[in-house]
Formats: C-alpha cells, sequence, structure tokens
C-alpha cells in the first residue's frame, strides 16, 4: 500500500499507543519507521511483530565493561531504554546482539541523535556513524544491518511516498482502532457542534 | 524585514511578555487576528506576485451544481482549487465531523488538472475522508452554504440589484467550510513536499491558499446562479460587496489538540507575534502622518466592533465591555499617539483592562508597523521536535518545574474536578471530542493532556532517585514518564509552547484553544455556539482576486461591512 509519509507516521503513532506503549515511546517509533520507510526500507514485517509482540521491557539494560548492554532479543522499550542511556554518557558505547526489530532499532538510533538534520558516513562493512552538531558516536557493527547511501552533510530530500504490504497497514489500522472511543448517542450528543440548526 | 533562521532566535534587547502572563488560557481565548496572521500574509504575498486568478474551467448547470476549476499562479508554479457543487437536502446540512454530504467540495492541485483528473477527483472529493488521494492534491476541504444569505443574495443579482449589506453584516459569507485538511492526511501531499514549494513554505500557506479560492468560488457561483435566473438583467457583485464578504468557517474540538501535539510550533507563532509587540512598544515617536492614520484605525475598531454581533451570552458581554473601553480609550487616544512612546503608552493603558483589550490593543499598535513586523512570519514554522535529553539529571529536571510550571504546581489535583474532562477520538469518523469522566467511559483512551497530573506523578517518581541520578535511569524505572519529561525539558527552551492551564479541569473552555489557533489564521468575528464550537469569518475584507494588485490591498485590518458608495476603509469609519 502506498501512503504519504505523514500517514504512515500518524497511523503507527496511533497504532504503538493502541499497543499498549505510552505516548512518547509510539511517538519515537513511529517517527523512526517512518524514517526508514521513506530510505525505502521494508518495515511491514517488524511493524507487525512488534505490534502483536504488544509493550514489554524485557531486561533492562546493564553495565558491561565500556558501555552498556542491551539483552538478546531487545524489544523495542530496551532498545528506547538502551538509547537513552547510550545519550546520556559521551564516554560509553550500547552493546546489542540479535536485534528483533533492526530496522526500527536503527531508526530510533539515528533519529535520536540526529534531530537537525539527518546525515550519515557509510561504507559496507564499516560502523554506521551518526553525526550530530559535530559530535561523533559510533554504532556497534552489530546494528550495521542495512545500508543508509547517504553522505554526511548532504541535504537530504527524503521521499514523501511510502510502502508498506496491506496486511501491514491492515494491522497497523486494528491496532490504532483501539486508541478511538466507541461512540455512543450521549457522546454524540455532547459532540461540538451537537444540537445546532446549519440551515441557516 | 526579512528574517532567518539565524535570526529566528529571541532577541535579547526586548523585553518580551513571559509565558506565565500570555500562555495562561484566558489570555489565549482573547487573542485578535494580526498583520502576521496567515491570511494577512498570504494576500501580501499573492499582492507581491501579481498574482492573477484564471477561470480554468466551469461546468456548472443553471441551478450551481457541478464543478469549476480556479487557477492561480503563484511563484511560478499554478495551483488549482477544483470545486464540485451539490445537491445536499436540509436534513444533511450538518457542520459536524460525521457529516458524509456538503454543498460543495473542494482540493488544491499542484498544477493543472486533466478533465481525467477532475472526473476520477470527484468520487473520492466529494467524499472527503473516505477517499485516499495521491500527492498531486495538497488539501482537501468542504463548505456548506448559509442557506439564508446564499439566497438573499443571489435573489438580488437576479434582480440586478446588490444585496442587503445589513444582512452581508449580519453574516458575513455565502458558504463555510467545516474542514480544511492538510499534510499528508488520507495520502494528500505532505508538508515536506509543500514547504519547498516558493510561497508556500509558511505554516497553513497552502490551506489559506484554499480557503481565498473557496471564496472565488462562493462569488463564481452566486453569480452563476443569479445569471441563470435573471439572465439579461442579472448584474455581478459589486467589488465592495465582494470584499465584504469573506468565508465561513465552523470549528469545533479538533483544532485544539493541534496546539498540544505541536507545541514548538505554538511557540513559534506565540514567539513572533510578542517579538512583534516588543518591537511596537519600542517605537519612540509618531510622525503627524502616522498619528492621523492610526486615528483613523482607531474608528475602523469603533465600527468593526459595533457589526460584531453574536448570540452567545458570555461573548456579548466580552464584546460589549470592548465597546465600551474603546470608546473610553478614544478621550486619551490623540494625547497617547503624540507622546513619546506611544505604543507603550497606549499598551499600559490596555494592560490594565483585562486580556481582551489588551489582546485587540495589540493588534491595533502593530497593524502598521511593516517596517519592523513584517518578515518576522519566515520565523513562525517549527523549528525542531521536542527531544529528549536523558542525561539530565533530577536537580535539573526539578528546576525547570519550578521556573516554568508554576501554573502546574498551583493545581490542586486531589479534587476531582482537576480531571473531570478528557479529550478523545471518537470511532465514529474520528471526530474529536471531550467527555466528562463523572458521566461518560473513554477515559483510558483519552490523550496525553493532564499534564499537571503528570507531573505530580512525576515529581513522586523523582523523589524515589537521587539528585544526580539522570533522566535515563528515571526512565528505565519509570518510562511511562517519557511523554511528560521531554515535554518538560522542551519547554526549557520554548516557554511558549506550553499552555498554562489545565486542559482536563472542569473548568477548561475549549473555545480559548480554538480562538488562540483561530486568530493566528486570521479569524475574526467570533460567534461562539458553546465552549467548544465557533463559527469564524475569514478573509472578510480581503481584496478579491480582480483586486490583488491594488496598492492598497494590505489595508483591511478590522473590515467594517457597508454598502458600495463607500468604497475605500478610511471612509468606512
Amino acid at each position: 500500500m502506498r501512503l504519504s509519509a505523514n500517514q504512515l507516521y500518524a497511523e503507527l503513532k496511533k497504532a504503538f499507543c493502541g499497543a499498549g506503549y505510552d505516548f512518547a515511546s509510539a511517538d519515537d517509533i513511529a517517527q523512526a519507521g517512518q524514517f526508514m520507510a521513506q530510505l525505502g526500507h521494508d518495515i511491514s514485517d517488524e511493524v507487525s511483530a512488534s505490534l502483536a509482540a504488544g509493550y514489554g521491557l524485557a531486561t533492562s539494560p546493564h553495565k558491561a565493561g565500556d558501555g552498556w548492554q542491551l539483552p538478546l532479543d531487545a524489544s523495542l522499550p530496551d532498545m528506547l531504554a538502551g538509547r537513552d542511556f547510550y545519550l546520556s554518557d559521551d564516554s560509553l558505547t550500547l552493546h546489542c546482539e540479535a536485534l528483533n526489530y533492526p530496522l526500527l532499532s536503527h531508526g530510533l538510533m539515528a533519529l535520536a541523535q540526529s534531530p537537525y538534520f539527518w546525515s550519515f558516513a557509510t561504507a559496507d562493512a564499516q560502523p554506521l556513524t551518526t553525526i550530530c552538531q559535530g559530535h561523533h558516536k559510533t554504532i556497534p557493527q552489530t546494528l550495521m544491518l542495512r545500508k543508509i547511501a547517504f553522505h554526511p552533510g548532504a541535504a537530504l530530500s527524503m521521499p514523501v511516498r511510502v510502502v508498506v504490504s496491506d496486511s501491514c497497514y491492515e494491522l497497523v489500522s486494528h491496532y490504532a482502532y483501539k486508541t478511538y472511543v466507541p461512540s455512543s448517542e450521549a457522546s454524540r450528543a455532547a459532540g461540538a457542534g451537537a444540537g445546532l440548526t446549519d440551515n441557516d | 524585514m526579512q528574517q532567518t533562521q539565524a535570526t529566528c532566535q529571541q532577541d535579547d534587547a526586548l523585553t518580551l511578555r513571559p509565558a506565565s502572563d500570555v500562555m495562561r488560557l484566558p489570555a489565549l481565548g482573547a487573542s485578535f487576528a494580526h498583520r502576521l496572521s496567515f491570511k494577512r500574509t498570504l494576500i501580501r504575498a499573492l499582492h507581491s506576485q501579481k498574482a492573477e486568478l484564471r477561470l480554468h474551467e466551469v461546468a456548472l448547470n443553471d441551478e450551481g451544481f457541478g464543478h469549476a476549476v480556479l487557477v492561480m499562479p503563484f511563484h511560478g508554479k499554478e495551483y488549482a482549487l477544483i470545486a464540485y457543487s451539490r445537491p445536499l437536502a436540509d436534513a444533511e446540512r450538518t457542520d459536524r465531523v460525521i457529516a458524509t454530504a456538503w454543498d460543495a467540495s473542494f482540493c488544491l492541485f499542484d498544477g493543472i488538472p486533466s478533465a481525467a483528473d477532475v472526473a476520477q477527483l470527484s468520487e473520492e472529493v466529494t467524499h472527503q475522508e473516505a477517499g485516499q488521494y495521491h500527492e498531486k492534491v495538497m488539501t482537501l476541504s468542504r463548505a456548506n452554504k448559509s442557506v439564508r444569505l446564499f439566497a438573499h443574495v443571489v435573489d438580488a443579482l437576479a434582480e440586478g440589484q446588490q444585496p442587503d449589506h445589513d444582512k452581508i453584516a449580519a453574516i458575513g459569507y455565502l458558504m463555510r467550510t467545516t474542514a480544511v485538511y492538510g499534510n499528508g492526511k488520507f495520502g494528500i501531499a505532505d508538508r515536506d513536499v509543500i514547504k519547498n514549494y516558493p510561497g508556500l513554505d509558511g505554516p497553513f500557506r497552502a490551506e489559506m491558499l484554499t480557503v481565498y479560492l473557496i471564496r472565488e468560488f462562493t462569488f463564481l457561483l452566486a453569480e452563476h446562479v443569479a445569471k441563470a435566473r435573471g439572465g439579461a438583467e442579472a448584474t455581478s457583485l459589486h467589488p465592495v460587496m465582494r470584499r465584504n464578504l469573506g468565508v465561513g468557517n465552523s470549528t469545533g474540538l479538533g483544532m485544539a489538540p493541534f496546539l498540544i501535539h505541536h507545541p514548538n510550533l505554538l511557540h513559534s507563532w506565540i514567539m513572533v507575534r510578542e517579538t512583534a509587540i516588543a518591537r511596537t512598544r519600542q517605537r519612540a515617536a509618531l510622525s503627524s502622518d502616522e498619528q492621523q492614520i492610526y486615528h483613523k484605525l482607531a474608528d475602523r475598531v469603533q465600527a468593526h466592533l459595533e457589526q460584531w454581533q453574536v448570540d452567545d451570552a458570555g461573548y456579548h458581554s466580552i464584546i460589549a465591555q470592548l465597546r465600551k473601553e474603546w470608546t473610553a480609550l478614544r478621550s486619551v487616544l490623540d494625547d497617547h499617539l503624540a507622546s513619546s512612546y506611544p505604543f507603550e503608552a497606549l499598551f499600559t493603558y490596555a494592560s490594565t483592562r483585562g486580556d481582551d483589550f489588551t489582546a485587540l490593543m495589540a493588534s491595533f499598535i502593530m497593524e502598521y508597523q511593516s517596517e519592523i513586523c513584517d518578515g518576522l512570519e519566515d520565523c513562525m514554522t517549527q523549528a525542531r521536535a521536542p527531544l529528549l535529553e536523558p542525561a539530565m539529571t533530577m536537580s535539573q529536571l526539578h528546576k525547570i518545574i519550578q521556573q516554568h510550571y508554576q501554573w502546574a504546581l498551583a493545581i490542586d489535583i486531589s479534587k476531582s474536578e482537576a480531571r473531570q474532562q478528557f479529550w478523545y477520538v471518537s470511532e465514529e469518523k474520528l471526530e474529536p471530542r471531550l467527555g466528562d469522566a463523572t458521566k461518560e467511559a473513554g477515559q483510558d483512551k483519552e490523550m496525553p493532556f493532564a499534564i499537571a497530573h503528570y507531573i505530580a506523578d512525576l515529581l513522586t517518581q523523582m523523589d524515589s532517585l537521587g539528585s544526580d541520578a539522570t533522566v535515563a535511569e528515571l526512565l528505565l524505572r519509570y518510562p511511562q514518564s517519557r511523554f511528560i519529561v521531554r515535554r518538560l525539558q522542551n519547554t526549557a527552551h520554548f516557554p511558549y509552547a506550553e499552555i498554562a492551564g489545565n486542559l482536563v479541569g472542569a473548568e477548561c473552555r475549549p473555545i480559548d484553544l480554538l480562538r488562540c489557533k483561530l486568530s493566528f489564521f486570521g479569524a475574526s468575528k467570533f460567534d461562539p455556539r458553546s465552549d467548544r464550537w465557533t463559527r469564524i469569518t475569514m478573509f472578510q475584507g480581503a481584496p478579491s482576486a480582480a483586486e490583488l494588485s491594488d496598492p492598497q490591498a494590505d489595508d483591511w485590518a478590522f473590515w467594517v461591512v457597508a454598502p458600495p458608495a463607500l468604497s475605500s476603509p478610511s471612509e468606512m469609519a
């Protein structure tokens, strides 16, 4: 299914809220999903799987050597928590293995560090480096699962149409629907504009 | 004075009013349109571009049903309003989101649509939210007729007469829009696309252009039906009558959540307005010509207030008080205008007379200050999205709460009325609604607007950590607080981003939020139908497309509806 990028973002945000995520986490993941979809990645499987898995903080990120270690098969909330620690101390690195949702995780990391402009230095077999206001951080090799072909500092012209599978969008809509309140005669009657004549 | 992003930072030489004052709900709910409102900046842009509207296609039957395509060239591109007019039974005419049919439906098209485009979009656009659109569609809108005024205007024109200006003054528009969608909704073009189009980079610029073209369509429609009925005897709207007619709009709760969901955009808008006010207050003196211009504007304000008629008892009182205070001002106005720092004197005078008079004065004093105000609109876009700062310590977070959220700390959240209302989206056509928690189910699905309550919870959570603990540590233990922490941190950078009021309290009046946003659009003649629903008028007094090249095209603030014999703003008081 072909959508506007903003339409995907808005639906993803509602869907993750509907799946039990808190509002800000849902917002972050929706941004990451939109971003990766705009880069041409098919996020359908990851979105479907993470929605079905629901909210869950499996195991806390914990200190390990010179940085933080994410649990195996980290959930998206784990990834967010790990990202927080990673960004809270310039001297630390983040170690993670066997990511369940590599695309969305990658998007979460990239957007957190580069809010003003997305700049990536990438090359095959090289670790991904994000650059934000002159500050460099390296994400470990294990996160380097897909190539993102941008050059540092280049102005981005992001695609404005994105594609997700029909089944994924159906699932997203299903979860988004959970954020809506069932209508009743009482709520309809209390809605803005109710009872007013519009034939004047 | 063109601005750049680099000059969009707060000017330290200016003293802006504090957020604790400006962002109160009663202050926001008193806002007036001003010279930096989006409708004003659009008209100036069209004027500077010497934009000339052309009718690309008119395929309407004698009753006015069919379609029309209006094309507006702008900054080297062409944009087309495709308008579909359909019969509508009175029983189906509702301005609410839950409507499924309208008198007219519209889209703004990127370029010139082919006949196939117009035919293909016909089914989609007339069903609005039920359609799925492509990126050539930039906005989507619909409107219903003001049945009484539309019929009167058509009758008059068919008989070769101009409509009664008193009737126009009482209503002000031939149609009122009930929604204008943009930014990727239902698959239409994202703002990220539109913002790169020259001239459409400002907030809601494409939506404003849509509404302006809808106004032109309403003239076309009324004249077309009148001509079909009256034949050779029929006449067209006099240019002054066109100016007297704006576009109506019915606005409900859907507009309010936008302000909470886009805090940094709200900050930008308020910051720009406050900067314009502060710069204006610094004017040391006015020439005698300038004093005379403001004297005439004061006459217009007086007449405009007289023509602002509403049924709502609360607003009726507010307007009556404004008229009284404006009359009193006249006795000292000339002295203030002739004094040193005249606008500072006037603003100080107004500031002791309540929010409504202060807001009116703000719009009044900045009206002719193009040299120091224009260009600030370039700073009205969102600088960045709110960003979590995980390294921040609890002590730093405490300081932010103390500095920026005293209004929240002052709320007694133990009282049930402090959380009596909840904002939600109904599954019925996704209509935004406001529920009463004591009577309705659904609070578990509310939108996250209970800021004061979240802060109270957060403070308890922070107490369980040391003052040096970081936000990262806090959120690992209390991940549900990510939203409020990010919001607090953001407010430290963008103080006008947060509304200083309890949006879920029993006393919250959504109309205050609606009016704040609508004032930036440029709405006038606020006509509340309840505390959560208002009608307004847009572009009343604006030059019609045929008058865009008029050198006085920008002089239409506080428009006063008058008969054609009085043909310029300065003569209308």
